[in-house]
Formats: structure tokens, sequence, C-alpha cells
């Protein structure tokens, strides 16, 4: 495993790939602290520019991104209680108190260095936990790979909102993703003779479409509300503060790592866990939301930890834990990769330049963050009127490129204007990409299974792993459908 | 709100019904050398979608009925009473978005008639006028980087082919 990794860290130290980081490191920054544009989004509009890029370099660019937009969501988050990825939410409550106790660049400091310490637990679980998982994915047949699949779509029962939402969501990806020409029997489905769509429909048109083209459209509609911002000087290594919040940073980092493996559960609930621990074990909870370092320490070294943990499923099964890591399994595929357990041995120095690339981001992190601060505080005055053409541009330009096809681009504002709609409905857009990225897999593998089974169904229950599998994605489906009803049954009983 | 989620069930079930007839067309699995025909899959999930979108057409109805305020709801409606861009309806900055996606129909049809680089630089100076820029430098510095973009990233150091 360390020769591996040192061999990741070489691939890492390369001029050009340190470069690159370097540049990936600052987009994610920007991207993150500027709320509206979640990692999501930025993943959404670099991923056709990654198509020319060689698969290391890019899916090294790729999850330094992810990793750099998770940390800079703190920013706004404490200097406007604007957060800039949902991660940071938790980080508001007690970093924007501070601010407007003349404390920002305390407050900042303390988010900088958790979020780094979170991301570096993180990534090491993510190095030593995701071989661990996959040796145990080498026995995986059929079976457990359709058990996978449905483990995978049950994320969509806590991504929030409406579970039925979620539901028609995933069901309408999974249709989509049957357009095409069927690769057991060679039978086109739904092309209506069209060329175009004799290969399916895109991932990139439909990402693209749904996220960045909806998301220009309702940033459209808002008014720039934010104020002209102060110096702020940030202060990161405090000994003082480190001292009185050690035990929450490596609290809140467990939690987040055994939170962000969990698939589906995400950074937004790792931060909400271990500040809500972190209160229940503090000997001053009355101080919390007043301004409380360990308010700030708590949720952002835990959505950090989190964000590397979900890339173990993803790395190791072939399942996305979040839903961003859902989109970089949709760029896997478009680079004709398929994570899951064999690809630990067949594309070992990829993932380990990843698992490097991400080890030195968390380092990354410490050292630009803070000219990074001083640098954003006037980037945040480029008005949306320059910002939100340039990316409708670029999602143009990138999603023709990657087929050299306008049909591509047609379908893609149609996703865009749909997902815009779906969004008023506050439907969880991230249900329809799940189900278009793991429909070709759950398909095919069900048919396989029922085809060594000879049609018996009880295959899938007899299997030790696909059954265990299979109840998990049950128990998980059961928990989000009954706790909900608990607690309203619980409010009712509390209301006189 | 109930009617929007109605309709969007509405139209869950019309795709469902419309998708099931080219479904029945396709081979059956006795048709096929495969155990499992190509019809099997996309039948299952057009009538889960046809299941799906009924059961939330007669969720919302019950709603409607019994009058359920949904969370989203209450907050939309704070919302536009404390904003007046949506309570103002059919204004440029209310109608914004809608001639945003406009333009941008205008922009992918003009790539086809004049090529990339000059429908760009149309549609960053009608984009950044439409989305309220008034200052002839932002437009200026929005349309030069969209022109870098385009030339610099995308065609010399991406070599990606407009």
């Amino acid at each position: 495993m360390l020769e591996n990794f040192l061999g990741g860290l070489a691939v890492v130290m390369q001029p050009l790939n340190l470069l690159l980081l370097t540049s990936a490191v600052f987009i994610g920054f920007i991207g993150g602290a500027l709320p509206g544009i979640s990692g999501v989004i930025l993943v959404v509009i670099l991923l056709p520019i990654t198509y020319g890029m060689d698969s290391t370099t890019a899916f090294m660019l790729l999850t330094a991104i992810y990793g750099a937009t998770v940390f800079s969501g703190l920013i706004t988050a404490i200097l406007y209680r604007a957060p800039g990825t949902p991660e940071a939410v938790m980080t508001a409550f007690d970093g924007y108190p501070m601010t407007q106790q003349g404390q920002a660049g305390k407050a900042l400091g303390i988010g900088v260095l958790s979020s780094a310490i979170g991301g570096l637990v993180g990534t090491i679980a993510l190095i030593i936990f995701t071989p661990i998982l996959a040796k145990m994915a080498l026995r995986f047949s059929s079976p457990e790979y359709f058990a996978l699949a449905v483990l995978g779509l049950t994320v969509v029962a806590s991504l929030g909102g409406r579970l039925i939402y979620g539901l028609i969501g995933a069901t309408l990806g999974l249709f989509i993703a049957t357009m095409g020409i069927d690769p057991l029997t060679g039978t086109s489905r739904y092309t209506f003779d069209n060329l175009n769509l004799m290969e399916g429909v895109g991932l990139i048109p439909m990402i693209v479409g749904l996220f960045a083209v909806s998301e220009v459209m309702k940033r459209a509609l808002d008014q720039d509300t934010h104020q002209p911002l102060k110096k702020v000087k940030v202060k990161i290594f405090d000994l003082p503060v480190l001292r009185q919040i050690g035990t929450t940073l490596t609290r809140s980092s467990i939690i987040g790592v055994i939170i962000g493996i969990l698939p589906g559960i995400g950074a937004s609930t790792a931060a909400m866990v271990s500040y809500s621990e972190t209160v229940r074990w503090s000997k001053h909870p009355e101080k919390f939301g007043k301004g409380a370092p360990e308010g700030i320490a708590a949720p952002e070294s835990a959505n950090n930890a989190a964000a590397m943990g979900a890339l173990v499923p993803l790395f190791a099964l072939g399942i996305p834990g979040s839903g961003t890591t859902a989109v970089i399994l949709g760029a896997f595929i478009m680079h004709g990769l398929q994570p899951g357990p064999m690809f630990m041995m067949t594309h070992s120095s990829l993932i380990y330049a990843v698992f490097a690339g991400l080890f030195i981001v968390n380092f990354m992190i410490l050292l630009f963050s803070k000219p990074f601060i001083t640098l954003f505080t006037k980037l945040l005055n480029v008005p949306y009127s320059a910002l939100g053409p340039i990316i409708l541009m670029c999602c143009i330009v990138g999603t023709y490129s990657v087929r050299n096809s306008m049909f591509d681009v047609w379908l893609m504002l149609g996703f865009g204007v749909m997902g815009y709609l779906l969004e008023k409905l506050k439907f969880p857009l991230v249900s329809i990409i799940l189900g278009l990225v793991l429909g070709p897999i759950a398909e095919s593998e069900l048919r396989r299974a029922l085809s060594m089974s000879q049609g018996d169904i009880s295959i899938f229950f007899t299997r030790p792993i696909s059954a265990t599998l299979l109840a998990i994605a049950a128990l998980l489906l059961a928990v989000t459908i009954i706790s909900p009803l608990i607690k309203r049954a619980r409010m009712k009983a509390a209301t006189p | 709100m109930h009617a929007r989620i109605s309709l969007f069930a509405f139209a869950v079930v019309l795709l469902a019904l419309v998708s099931l007839v080219p479904t029945l067309q396709f081979p059956s699995s006795a048709e096929v050398s495969t155990f499992i025909g190509p019809r099997v899959w996309p039948l299952t999930l057009v009538i889960a979608l046809l299941g799906l979108g009924s059961a939330l057409l007669l969720i919302t109805w019950r709603d409607a009925r019994r009058g359920t305020i949904y969370d989203d709801e209450q907050e939309e409606k704070t919302l536009s009473q404390n904003d007046p861009v949506t309570a103002q309806r059919f204004t440029l900055a209310s109608t914004r978005h809608w001639l945003l996606i406009a333009a941008t129909i205008i922009y992918t049809w003009l790539i086809g008639m004049v090529g990339f680089l000059i429908a760009s630089i149309a549609f960053t100076l009608v984009g950044t006028l439409l989305l309220g820029a008034r200052s002839w430098r932002t437009i200026l510095i929005t349309v030069l980087i969209a022109t870098l973009l385009m030339q610099g990233v995308f065609v010399m150091l991406l070599g990606i082919p407009l």
C-alpha cells in the first residue's frame, strides 16, 4: 500500500500535475466560496474539459476541486451567513456571530485548520479502507453487483425532500438509461430512428443541463445582496485555540469518516451530527450559536472528513456515496472507466495518484487559504451578470466538444429548462443522475443473474453478500420512511 | 403548489402511457437468445413510473382537498411577499431567466450559422445586458474574457476543434 502511495505521490509531484493540482485548488476555492456554485456544478462545468485529458490527470483535477469546494464553503458562511456549499450550513451558526463580534479572522483560521485536519483524516481513511473493501468485493458476481446497484439507488431516500420525488427521479433516470442500443441483444430502444440516440442519452448533456443551466436560470432572478467586505486578517495556528478545539477535532473527524463511508448520507449530515454531538459533550452548551470556536471546528472537520470518506464506496464498490461523487462516477464512465473491486487492481496507479493528490490538497488548503481569502474579498464583487453568460457559454462549448454534437447541446438546454422547473418543486435532481448512472449496471447484472439462475429470483437472497446488501438497502429505505413518522408521532404527543 | 405538483405528476403518468406503446413492441424474452429479453426491464420501469406518477397525483389531490400547506409553499409565499421582483409579473427583472434561455437558444442556432467565436461574442454581450449589467467596462471585460476562454482555453490549450 505504502509503495503504491509513494508511486502516486511521484505522479502528483510531476511539475505539470502539481501545477494542475494548484489550479484545481484555486478553482475549487472560488467555486465553493461563491454561493450558488456548488461542488457538483463546478465538477459538471469542468467535466467536458477533462475529456481530452489523460485519465489520471483528469481525476486528480476533479477530486481536488471536489475537496477544495467542500473546504471553501465556510468562507461566505462565516463572513456573510451565506454558506457557499450545503456542507457549510452548520458553520454559519457560530462562524457568523464571531464575525459580528469582530473575530472574523479567528473564525476563518479555526475553519481552515479544522477543514485541513478533517480532510487529512478522511484521506488517510480513504487510503486504508478502499483496498480492504475492494478486496472483499472481489468475490462479487452478477447478483451482488445488482444488489450493489440497488443499494446505490437507495441513496435517493436520503437526498432530502419528499421520498416519492426521489423514487420518481431514480426511475426516470433508469428509464432514460434504457434508450439506445440494448448491449445484450442489439435491439434499438426508444431511438425513433434517430442516429444521435443510438448511443443513448449522454451523461454530459443531462448533468450540465440539470445542474448548471438550471442554476444560471435560478440565479438570473436573484438580486445581488452582497455587502462590500472589510479587510480580514486570518490567523490559522493559534495554540490556545488549538488546545480548546483539539478533542472536538478528533471526535468530529472520526464521525465524519464513518458517516462519509455510508452511502447516501453525505457531508452535510456529517456536519450536523458532529455539531450536535459537540453540543452534547460540551460543558457549556449555552455558548453554541453565539460564537463558540468548537461550533466551527466540529462541522468543518466532519464535512471534510466525510467528503473524503464518500470516495471509499465509489472507488471500492463503484457506488457513489453522495451527489458530487455520483457526478464523479459519471465522469469515470465518460472516460471509459468503471470503478469497482477490479478497478483497484487494473488502475491502481490512477487511484493512488488521486489519493496522493487529495493528500497534498489538504496541505495546499493550509498554504493557500490565507492569500485566497484576501483575494476572494475582492472577487466577491464580480457581478453575476458577468459570471452567468460565461458559465452558459462554457456549458454549451463543453457539451458540444464531448461528441461534436449539436444534438447534445439542444438536449442539454432541454434538460436545463426541465431542471429549473423541477427545482421549483424542490425535486432532488441528483436522483435522476443516480438512475442514469446505475441503470446500465442494474439492468445488465439483473439479466445476467437471472440467466445464471434460470429465472429463479431466490438467487439474490440465497447468496450471503447479495442478501446482506439487499437487506442493508431495505433497512436504509425503511429507516428513512419510518423516522419522520416517529418524529411526527412524538410531536403530536408533545402538543397539549 | 398543488397545481404545479399535479401538473408534474400528470406529465409523469402521460410519459409512462406514451412510452408503453413502443415498449410493448420490443422483442419479448421468447423472441431472443438471451434468457431475459430487452422488453422486461423498460416495461418494469414504465409500470413503476405509471404507479409512482398516479400515487403522487392522488396524494396531491388528497392534500389539496385537506388544505395541506407544504413547508416550501410557506417559504415561497414569505419570499414573494418580501421580494418585489417576484411580486411584479412580466417585468424584465421577473422574466429575465426565460429571456436568457431564449438568448441561449438563439446563440445555439447562431453557432451553426456564423461559428462559435462570433456567436459567443454576441451572446456574452446580450447575456450580460439581460442579467442587468449597465457599466460598459463590465460588459467589455466579460466579452473579452469570453473570447479569451473560447480561443485561448478551448481551442488553443485544450485543442477542442470549434
